[in-house]
């Protein structure tokens, strides 16, 4: 994994566990701690350690955020919080100097049956190839168009293959956990037809700054924008989400037929 | 406490776990043995076949393949060993494929694990990209064989090729090179049935080959105009 995708990352996954976090505050009534336990996965011990006593009310303690954010951020959380499946287009651009390279693809999620779905139309490369992790079944299936068959891969061996990507990569244990250098504000606030479109500025992480768009009709962010130095260096894009809509497992999980190969 | 938000929290990491997987490789070994009983021009044979593979992810995308394979087959009427030994490589990733294979041989490069033995000692590599587009793609394979024994000689044989994949996977190739003719093979989706048939100057030749579902055996024939093998392949 390349610097600049891992920081891309590292800040979405701060992001994704800054929405997370509020409502915890608001809804729990006696432990504020709260244990992910993640049995199946493997990760490195110090990792799995940091997990497991991961506090989101200390964490989110340490991040500075003035009162309108820490609204919208709540409100992004209640939406969040309900979220039983979701659908959306999604679409990634990386900027490399006048280079602008675009994944899209078709994600689909359900918290209900841990499935996940990603089906891709861009680039021309990777045109209907599609990728189903099954968390339930320990799965994880890639259908290939060139060969038209099935990749099965056992997420336990996966996650064994991550556990020591995590302690080769640069993704530092220690700054993973330090929320104390993050800030989010507020920066914008556009009112359409009575939708307000919110504008949220995550910053803290060496040189980049993450722009979250998100609208105040269903609170779900719609824009990642992440800059350097000034100069916007990629975004991610949901369109047409829909969310609710009882997705079965068997609709997320559904492959062309074809020829399993295990991995 | 939350479970939703768990759920969430979850997910998170499980994606992040799943995305470092990205730029990383997972591989996987493994060692397969095959035992063939037929019957061809040479009457009665057996052989056997060892392949010894690795399958290593490439990030999210596809995979990639290299190993050996090796074959020895002994017919009742024929003195000497037949015998196919090749090393390959190949790379699946989105819609693009190509494969490359180097291989020494006394038999007839493999159309659909038969081998016909009625060639001379040679060296040969082979090579193939290809290309999809939804249900439409094509591709190019190539192969070249250089004869060791003391005639020599050097064949070559190019094929452009379509593919249509609708009910299973459609092949149409032309043959140019030493060698002139037309192709057609057919994959059933599940890759149980396949079959392969051909009209070159030397005449029709056709192969199919039956994966015996649920056993760890496929049935297949071959037939190219003087020659013929019919086999059981029992892999362990």
């Amino acid at each position: 994994m390349t610097n600049s995708t891992s920081r891309f990352l590292h800040l979405l996954f701060i992001a994704l566990l800054l929405l997370s976090a509020p409502v915890l505050a608001a809804e729990t009534e006696a432990p504020t701690n709260i244990t992910l336990k993640l049995p199946e996965l493997k990760l490195s011990d110090e990792l799995e350690q940091e997990v497991s006593h991961f506090d989101f009310d200390a964490a989110l303690a340490e991040v500075h955020m003035d009162d309108d954010a820490a609204y919208v951020v709540s409100q992004i959380n209640q939406a969040i919080s309900e979220l039983q499946d979701l659908a959306a287009d999604v679409e990634l651009v990386e900027i490399r100097g006048e280079r602008q390279e675009v994944v899209a693809l078709k994600f689909s999620a359900s918290l209900a049956h841990k499935v996940i779905r990603m089906e891709f139309s861009k680039p021309s490369a990777l045109k209907g190839q599609i990728y189903v992790a099954d968390q339930k079944a320990m799965e994880v299936r890639m259908y290939l168009p060139v060969s038209n068959q099935i990749a099965v891969q056992r997420i336990e061996n996966i996650s064994n293959e991550a556990a020591s990507a995590l302690n080769v990569t640069d993704l530092d244990i220690n700054t993973l956990f330090d929320f104390s250098r993050y800030e989010v504000a507020l920066v914008d606030s556009i009112e359409d037809s009575g939708v307000v479109t919110y504008t949220l500025r995550l910053s803290g992480f060496e040189n980049q700054v993450q722009y979250v768009e998100v609208r105040s009709d269903t609170f779900i962010p719609h824009k990642v924008v992440v800059c350097e130095n000034d100069t916007v260096v990629g975004s991610v894009t949901f369109a047409n989400v829909v969310l609710d809509q009882n997705l079965s497992a068997e609709t997320i999980t559904k492959l062309p037929a074809a020829k399993e190969v295990r991995l | 406490m939350n479970v939703v938000r768990v759920g969430v929290s979850k997910l998170a990491v499980f994606l992040l776990v799943l995305w470092c997987l990205g730029g990383q490789e997972a591989l996987a070994v493994s060692l397969k043995g095959d035992m063939l009983f037929g019957y061809g021009t040479g009457g009665w044979q057996a052989g056997l076949g060892l392949t010894q593979e690795t399958v290593r992810t490439i990030g999210f995308f596809g995979y990639e393949k290299t190993g050996i394979i090796g074959y020895l087959t002994l017919d009742d009427n024929v003195d000497t060993i037949s015998s196919w030994i090749g090393g390959h490589k190949q790379v699946s990733v989105g819609n693009i494929g190509y494969t490359l294979e180097v291989f020494v041989a006394n038999t007839q490069r493999p159309v659909l694990s038969t081998f016909m033995d009625n060639v001379a000692p040679h060296v040969g590599a082979y090579g193939e990209y290809s290309r999809m587009y939804g249900e439409y793609g094509h591709g190019l394979s190539g192969t070249a064989q250089l004869y060791v024994d003391e005639n020599g000689g050097l064949d070559y044989i190019i094929q452009p090729y379509l593919q249509l994949r609708r009910g299973g996977t459609w092949r149409f190739s032309a043959q140019l090179g030493t060698s002139f003719g037309i192709g057609l093979t057919y994959l059933e989706p599940s890759e149980t049935l396949k079959l392969d048939l051909a009209y070159k100057e030397e005449g029709f030749s056709a192969y199919g080959l039956l994966d015996v579902p649920n056993e760890p055996m496929s049935i297949g024939a071959g037939w190219n105009g003087d020659r013929l093998q019919g086999f059981v392949r029992y892999y362990f």
